[in-house]
C-alpha cells in the first residue's frame, strides 16, 4: 500500500470515528436537553451584549484559564491560536494555489503558527511536569502529547520536504522549517526514506488526534462556547430557581 | 400545599429531598449550613433561596423556596454531560460530579430544570453532594439546620410517606369539602 492510499484510508477512518462519537457524545447529549419541557424558552438568549461578553471571554481570551493558572492561560491561548491560525492558513493555502506570489507569504504564517503551537504544548508539558500532583487528572495528557506529535512530525517531515524540493517556492517564506532544512543539509542522511515515514507518523497521529477529539477532553472546543453561550449569565440560574418557584405561588 | 422534587422512576435506591414551602420562612439557615459543612468544596452556593412575592398588602402571595440538587432519578444534568462527569452513585442514588472529568462546558446547567449545577471558580461544576461526608442515616447539613423542618432528605420511599402525610394534613386544616380523591 502506497502512502496516499494508507493516507485517504486512515482519514477516511478518522473522520468516520469522529463523527460518531460527535453524534454519541455532544449531538445526542444537546437532543437530550432539547426534549426537556421548556428549554427551548430557557436557552432564548434574551441580551446581546452577554453574549458577545461570553464569547470574548470564553472562546476568543479564555480567562477562565486566566484564573487557574496564568502560565497554563498562556499556553492554551498559544495551542488555540496556533491551531486556528494553521487551519486557516492551509484553507488559504488550498485556494491561492495558483497565486505563486501569495503562497510564500502565506507560508510564513503556517510556520509561524506551528511554532507558536509548539511553544504553547511546551508551555502546557512543563506546567504539567511541575503540578502534575494537582494537574493529573485535570489535563488531558495524552491529547496534549497527541497534538505534540501531530506537530513536531509535521514541521519535520515539512523540513524533509523542503531540503528534497529546495526549487519550490514555498521554502523563501519558512522560517523555522528553512532553518531546519539548511542545518539537515550538511548530513548526508536518507532523507527521501525519512521524509516517508516522518509523514506516516505526522499522518497517523493526526488521524488519532481527530479520531479522539470526541471522545476527550478536547470536546471542549465545541461544547464550552455553545454551553456557556447558552447559560450565559449568572442571571440564567435565578431565572430558572424563579420560574420554580413562581409556580408555586 | 406540599411542594416535593422528588422524581424516580429507576430501579436503584434513591435518596432525595422533600421541600414544604409552607414550613420555609426563607431564613436562609440552609445556605449557610450547606457552605458551612462542605467548606473549601464549594466555591459557590449549591443550595439557594429563592424568595418571591406578588400583589400588594392585603392582597400579597409569597413563597420562599430552597433549591439544591434534587438528585433525579432521571437526572437530565447526566444524560447531558458529554464527559460523563456527572453519575448516580449505586448504592444512593445520588448524583455527583467527578471533577476530573468535567470540563465546565455548563451543559448540565443547561439540561437542569433545578438550575443546580454551578460553575466554580476552578472552572468545574459544583452542585449539592448530599453532604457525601456524612453517613447516609443522619440528617444532611441544610436539613440539619432548618429552623421549620421544611427541608427532609432520605431515600424515597420515607419521602413518599411524608408527602401523603402532609397532603392528608392540609386537607384537615383546610376543611374544605368535596376534594378528597373526587368521591363528590
Amino acid at each position: 500500500m502506497n502512502t496516499i492510499t494508507y493516507l485517504r484510508i486512515i482519514i477516511a477512518v478518522a473522520i468516520v470515528i469522529f463523527v460518531a462519537g460527535i453524534y454519541k457524545n455532544l449531538i445526542k447529549k444537546i437532543s437530550s436537553i432539547l426534549k426537556i419541557q421548556n428549554s427551548l424558552q430557557d436557552t432564548k438568549i434574551r441580551d446581546t451584549a452577554p453574549l458577545f461578553q461570553t464569547i470574548l471571554r470564553e472562546a476568543i481570551f479564555q480567562l477562565r484559564i486566566k484564573d487557574r493558572s496564568p502560565i497554563l492561560w498562556i499556553g492554551h491561548l498559544m495551542i488555540f491560536g496556533g491551531f486556528v491560525t494553521f487551519f486557516i492558513i492551509e484553507f488559504l493555502l488550498g485556494i491561492t494555489k495558483n497565486f505563486y506570489c501569495l503562497r510564500p507569504i502565506l507560508k510564513v504564517g503556517l510556520d509561524l503558527s506551528g511554532g507558536i503551537m509548539l511553544v504553547g504544548l511546551g508551555i502546557a508539558f512543563v506546567h504539567w511536569i511541575i503540578y502534575r500532583r494537582e494537574e493529573i487528572k485535570l489535563i488531558d495528557i495524552k491529547s496534549v502529547i497527541l497534538l505534540f506529535v501531530v506537530v513536531i512530525s509535521g514541521l519535520m517531515s515539512s523540513s524533509c520536504r523542503l531540503l528534497l524540493d529546495f526549487e519550490n517556492s514555498l521554502p523563501v517564506g519558512a522560517l523555522v522549517e528553512y532553518s531546519a532544512t539548511k542545518i539537515s543539509g550538511f548530513f548526508s542522511f536518507p532523507w527521501e526514506e525519512i521524509h516517508k515515514w516522518l509523514y506516516t507518523v505526522h499522518i497517523t497521529a493526526a488521524a488519532g488526534f481527530i479520531a479522539y477529539l470526541p471522545f476527550s477532553k478536547l470536546i471542549h472546543v465545541v461544547a464550552v462556547p455553545l454551553g456557556r453561550v447558552v447559560t450565559q449569565d449568572k442571571g440564567y440560574v435565578n431565572r430558572k430557581r424563579a420560574k420554580i418557584s413562581e409556580s408555586l405561588l | 400545599m406540599v411542594f416535593s422534587l422528588i422524581s424516580a422512576e429507576v430501579e436503584m435506591p434513591q435518596h432525595g429531598f422533600y421541600f414544604d414551602k409552607q414550613r420555609c420562612v426563607g431564613c436562609r439557615a440552609c445556605e449557610v449550613a450547606c457552605q458551612v459543612w462542605n467548606g473549601s468544596n464549594q466555591t459557590v452556593k449549591w443550595r439557594g433561596v429563592t424568595s418571591i412575592l406578588r400583589g400588594k398588602y392585603p392582597a400579597l402571595a409569597s413563597v420562599n423556596v430552597s433549591l439544591a440538587c434534587m438528585h433525579c432519578g432521571d437526572a437530565a444534568c447526566v444524560k447531558a454531560c458529554p464527559r460523563q462527569a456527572l453519575a448516580k452513585e449505586e448504592e444512593s442514588g445520588i448524583v455527583v460530579v467527578t471533577r476530573e472529568k468535567c470540563m465546565g462546558c455548563m451543559l448540565c446547567l443547561w439540561a437542569c430544570p433545578f438550575g443546580a449545577p454551578q460553575l466554580g471558580t476552578k472552572g468545574k461544576m459544583e452542585k449539592c453532594n448530599f453532604c457525601e461526608e456524612r453517613p447516609l442515616g443522619i440528617k444532611r447539613a441544610c436539613e440539619e439546620i432548618c429552623p421549620t423542618q421544611a427541608i427532609v432528605s432520605g431515600p424515597i420511599e420515607e419521602l413518599g410517606k411524608i408527602v401523603k402525610k402532609s397532603i392528608a394534613e392540609g386537607l384537615l386544616d383546610l376543611e374544605r369539602e368535596g376534594i378528597i380523591l373526587g368521591h363528590e
